[in-house]
């Protein structure tokens, strides 16, 4: 077991697609929900959003779809990794070879240590250094 | 004790524990917290899309970039250089003081740096060591995005 170990924790992208079309089935995933989204703010944006779970792992999928406004891409896809595993190359792979035009959005990295490194929440306070972003109180 | 009640306790609880860095408007947010799931310490670095932009990172096969993109540049640790701050803190007026108070404040690199400016002393990083603990990030991040297409 490696001290510091890396993931790809969350990615997040929109797409393009022709209008009116559902999500497809997605390769290594199953639908598992698929429901109507009540507006979150004054703008309401995807009217429904579908659920995907891995086959293999606890990997999951939100795909967002039927946009509200039409300034807004047909799709936004979430996928949310496996909390030991990351997300891996097939998995993003697998939503990426169904979208057209698309862009991400967030790509979060996940940065694990180990306990015998010694970073903890006092460490990184004490000695973490984030380019030019300041730490929020 | 009702589901809203014990969320809400569970969102308290967690605030408590998980230190952010930037926003969600700017180009990244960081998040550490102990992840309990997996037994270790987590950093997380939320890219957002005008970093990606920046860095060119645009399809799945650009993830290699985020080797440069994100180390040295987005996470490192550092520690205080300390005789070398005490040595400059020394020539201003009250340096002692000044001393004092900058030693008070070093469990937080923020809170250092931010005393330090509010006394004039600019440029923080020229006080700045990087630590051993970089050397094991980079390569973990390096092996990590060049073997990404081949994991399993």
């Amino acid at each position: 077991m490696h001290a510091v170990t890396v993931k790809i924790d969350r990615v997040q992208l929109v797409s393009w697609a022709p209008q009116g079309r559902t999500p497809p089935r997605v390769k290594g995933f199953q639908v598992t929900r698929d429901s109507f989204v009540r507006s979150q703010t004054t703008i309401p944006t995807y009217e429904r959003c579908r659920h995907y779970e891995s086959k293999e792992n606890d990997a999951k999928i939100y795909w967002q779809y039927w946009r509200q406004k039409a300034w807004l891409k047909a799709w936004k896809i979430t996928m949310v990794a496996d909390d030991s595993t990351g997300l891996s190359y097939d998995e993003i792979d697998a939503v990426l070879r169904h979208c057209k035009f698309w862009h991400f959005l967030t790509i979060e990295v996940a940065i694990d240590f180990s306990h015998s490194t010694g970073v903890n929440r006092d460490f990184v306070r004490r000695h973490a250094v984030f380019g030019k972003s300041r730490r929020r109180a | 004790m009702p589901f809203s009640e014990r969320a809400a306790a569970v969102r308290k609880q967690n605030k408590g524990h998980v230190l952010y860095w930037g926003g969600r408007k700017s180009d990244k947010l960081v998040r550490s917290y102990e992840k309990e799931e997996v037994n270790r310490y987590r950093v997380e670095l939320e890219l957002h899309s005008q970093l990606l932009r920046r860095e060119k990172i645009s399809t799945l096969d650009d993830f290699e970039g985020l080797i440069d993109a994100i180390y040295p540049r987005h996470i490192q640790f550092v520690d205080v250089a300390w005789d070398r701050l005490k040595r400059h803190l020394r020539r201003k007026r009250h340096g002692r003081a000044l001393i004092a108070g900058a030693q008070h404040r070093a469990a937080s690199l923020s809170r250092l740096r931010r005393y330090l400016r509010r006394h004039g002393i600019s440029n923080f990083n020229r006080f700045l060591l990087p630590l051993a603990i970089n050397k094991k990030i980079d390569r973990a991040i390096t092996t990590f995005f060049l073997d990404f297409k081949d994991m399993p």
